[in-house]
């Protein structure tokens, strides 16, 4: 299980996150919605060891700065920046070896596959759409099979089919009993996808529902995510 | 070491590939045919005057030079290792002074995406970047190994002896470069050090200023003598790093060679220490790389995407905002520069560039003065004049108007390709002038040189700013944008260094035959014809050079 207990993460004055706990049950997709400055990114950059911050995460019990937990680890960043002089595919193979990865190859040839990057093999980086290059980095996070995936704004910028493929990824991945963290503001590219919701505003988590709950609430996230967000807004 | 070796060896083969699809392979094909071809003249040239040389000595009689007493050497052995030692410890001390901004800088955003997220410990990510750079540097000191014949065959040293500088020089850059990484993963991770390390550097210049004071008082010594007796002092060969790298060239001057070895090999075995410090140190400094590299991809960003990018600070209230109210079409770009370099000077006068110049002109002068006297000082106004000539043209490297090529505005202001260019060169001039003119004019004063050998100097640094800039400007027009940046500014440093060596010949041989000041001002002359060379056919490249 990954869980982060009592996050904060200060700028100087300003909290990007505030206080936060919360427990990514395993084989399951939690979204993390919130208005742009909310403090999602943060949130998935202190999971993957990027930031100093105070309280703690860990990752099936490792602490997530070590090298033990970064193997559990799957990272897709919002902005997709790929080495420019490495090809489509010496990229997948620079992961290989950072992640020492053996019978990867027909893994790797199978993500291209069905992110439409087969014939792109040999495109650099700096050669390709920002589109591709979202496509890519996705493939690249998930070479390694982490046990743990997480998504930043992983649709922006994806075109109808590599969005439809990578939703169906999504099923697919939870089935295998891989645990996913999606961070988005967009609430309709996760409906029907998601076992868990934080709502985030200001750096703290408003609400974590779970999807079976607000069924029977006879709630929709979209109605849930606004009533919290302007409530919050409005200082109710 | 599989990551790296396969990191390095497609990136270098990817970079020539991608060099290969442009006009510029032709390029740098005929820079290497010259050299070759050089170095043939050069080696038919001096083997014939070998034999000529040798028919003449047989028949001439040739009066020779005294021999150097055995102290003359020894004082000029001193001076070489004493000089070898100070240089070596200013690469060193720069080294660590920058290595909490030079640290944050060696990685991309790819690396955050590819190398932070990989289960490797920071210190294996670090050291990555590192042997990445060091093998930069070791590819860029190649360089050096071409200029082998010329310090046997013109400078008289042997061969063990230039084998000796460039091996300490690489050792030199290594030992920096590590020391950089030792102090940047404990500055990142315990910031209380940060201002430790920045007051120590001070600190340490301020102790061997100290000492030299106290030298100078207590033996009763003029300044260099003082510096002999301190610096020159055998004894110091034993200080880790500065003292065995000084020392490898002092004992190589006294053909000394196996001490040579043992400081080379000590100098290696300190490296290996640095990087198992570093290793076994806590590094945690992901979160400022991570800023640094987000802030180089929005750059990178904005360059391909051609729009300025976001200030990371915003700028301060006192300065003028509303100035930009003059200039017509093209020439917008003039009255653009002129009003910027005054908005943002310090008494709306010098710009940082400016007060450096300034620092440099004053400062030479009293050194000068100080060692010499005024009597001695009399035409040495030269001195701080060719250390500004070289800073400006070293600032010079980059295409002048690439901001402005950035956000499309050279191609939206309706008029003239060649006034727009012409106006933004101007502009470029007139910052140049406004920031020699106020140290010239005090050096000249301090060192009472001559007005027209001042006037002379103006010249020839404006000239020859104007000239590398157009230069820059046609480069920067006409090299495809899909190249790299580094062969970007291979290729400018390349195209004007060989420039830069018609004026700079021309200004020395009239310079010793005549006058300085009509040296100068005849090779001012060539740099402005040079130049106007350069700048008209980059106006055919603007546009079509259409309106």
């Amino acid at each position: 299980m990954l869980e982060v207990s009592h996050l904060t993460k200060r700028y100087g004055k300003v909290f990007a996150n505030q206080n936060i706990s919360f427990a990514l049950p395993e084989g399951s997709i939690t979204v993390l919605l919130g208005p742009n400055g909310a403090g999602k990114s943060t949130t998935l950059k202190a999971i993957m060891g990027f930031l100093r911050y105070e309280g703690n995460i860990t990752v099936d019990g490792l602490p997530n700065k070590g090298v033990a937990a970064k193997r559990l680890l799957g990272y897709v960043p919002e902005m997709p920046a790929l080495y420019p002089n490495l090809t489509v595919a010496e990229h997948l193979e620079f992961v290989a070896r950072a992640y020492r990865l053996k019978d990867y190859k027909a893994y790797a040839d199978e993500l291209l596959d069905r992110m439409e990057l087969t014939d792109k093999k040999k495109k650099f980086g700096d050669e390709l759409s920002k589109g591709m290059q979202q496509k890519l980095s996705i493939c690249c996070a998930l070479l390694p099979r982490p046990k743990y995936v997480l998504f930043d704004e992983p649709m922006i910028g994806l075109d109808p089919h590599a969005i439809k493929e990578l939703k169906a990824m999504f099923t697919e991945m939870r089935a295998a009993g891989c645990t996913l963290l999606i961070s988005t503001h967009i609430i309709d590219s996760v409906d029907a996808l998601w076992d868990q919701a934080l709502i985030m505003q200001a750096g703290q988590v408003l609400a974590a529902v779970d999807a079976h709950w607000l069924e029977q609430a006879g709630e929709t996230l979209e109605q849930l995510f606004f009533r919290l967000t302007e409530q919050s807004a409005e200082g109710v | 070491m599989r990551l790296l070796g396969y990191y390095l060896f497609h990136t270098i083969v990817n970079g020539i590939k991608k060099l290969f699809r442009t006009w510029v392979a032709v390029l740098l094909g005929f820079f290497v045919v010259c050299g070759l071809l050089g170095g043939v003249v050069g080696y038919t040239l001096g083997s014939l005057e070998g034999e000529y040389s040798s028919s003449y000595e047989e028949d001439t009689y040739i009066e020779e030079d005294l021999p150097l007493t055995p102290e003359d050497t020894a004082a000029m052995m001193t001076v070489l290792e004493m000089a070898a030692g100070g240089i070596i410890l200013l690469v060193l001390l720069l080294n660590v002074y920058s290595a909490d901004k030079s640290g944050t800088k060696i990685f991309t955003m790819p690396d955050v995406q590819f190398l932070f997220t990989a289960p490797m410990k920071p210190q294996s990510v670090l050291l990555f970047r590192v042997v990445l750079q060091m093998g930069a540097t070791l590819l860029a000191s190649v360089y050096l190994l071409f200029q082998i014949p010329n310090l046997v065959l013109n400078l008289g040293l042997d061969m063990g002896m230039v084998l000796t500088l460039i091996a300490c020089w690489i050792l030199t850059l290594a030992l920096g470069q590590l020391l950089t990484v030792l102090v940047y993963t404990l500055i990142a991770t315990h910031p209380r050090f940060r201002p430790v390390v920045r007051y120590g550097v001070f600190g340490t210049v301020g102790v061997l200023g100290a000492l030299l004071y106290g030298t100078m008082q207590v033996q009763q010594l003029s300044l260099p003598a003082a510096a002999v007796w301190l610096f020159g002092s055998p004894y110091t060969r034993l200080i880790p790093g500065v003292g065995w790298l000084k020392a490898m060239v002092g004992f190589a001057a006294e053909g000394d060679w196996l001490p040579v070895v043992g400081c080379g090999l000590a100098t290696v075995a300190l490296c290996a220490l640095i990087v198992f410090l570093t290793w076994r140190m806590k590094a945690d400094f992901y979160e400022d790389a991570l800023a640094a590299a987000t802030e180089k991809q929005e750059l990178l960003n904005a360059a391909a995407e051609g729009r300025a990018a976001k200030r990371k600070k915003e700028r301060a209230d006192r300065i003028h905002r509303d100035v930009l109210r003059h200039g017509q079409g093209g020439w917008m770009f003039l009255h653009k520069g002129v009003v910027n370099h005054h908005r943002f000077a310090a008494l709306r006068v010098l710009s940082p560039t400016g007060i450096t110049y300034f620092c440099v002109y004053v400062l030479a002068s009293v050194l000068i003065l100080l060692l010499g006297g005024t009597e001695e000082a009399d035409g040495l106004l030269w001195v701080p004049a060719v250390v500004v000539a070289v800073i400006a043209f070293f600032r010079n490297l980059g295409n002048p108007v690439e901001e402005d090529m950035r956000g499309h505005l050279l191609y939206l202001v309706p008029d003239s390709p060649r006034k727009k260019l012409l106006a933004a060169l101007l502009a470029g001039s007139y910052a140049t002038f406004m920031d020699v003119l106020p140290g010239l004019v005090v050096a000249t004063l301090l060192l009472q040189g001559s007005v027209m050998e001042a006037v002379g100097w103006l010249a020839f640094i404006l000239t020859l700013d104007f000239m590398v800039s157009a230069l820059g400007l046609l480069l920067g027009m006409g090299l495809p944008s899909s190249l790299p940046d580094q062969v970007h500014r291979l290729l400018q440093l390349m195209c004007k260094m060989l420039l830069v060596m018609l004026p700079m010949v021309m200004a020395l041989v009239l310079g010793f035959m005549w006058s300085v000041t009509a040296g100068l001002l005849t090779a001012a002359g060539v740099q402005m014809v040079l130049g106007l060379a350069f700048f008209l056919p980059a106006g055919a490249l603007l546009h079509g050079g259409r309106r």
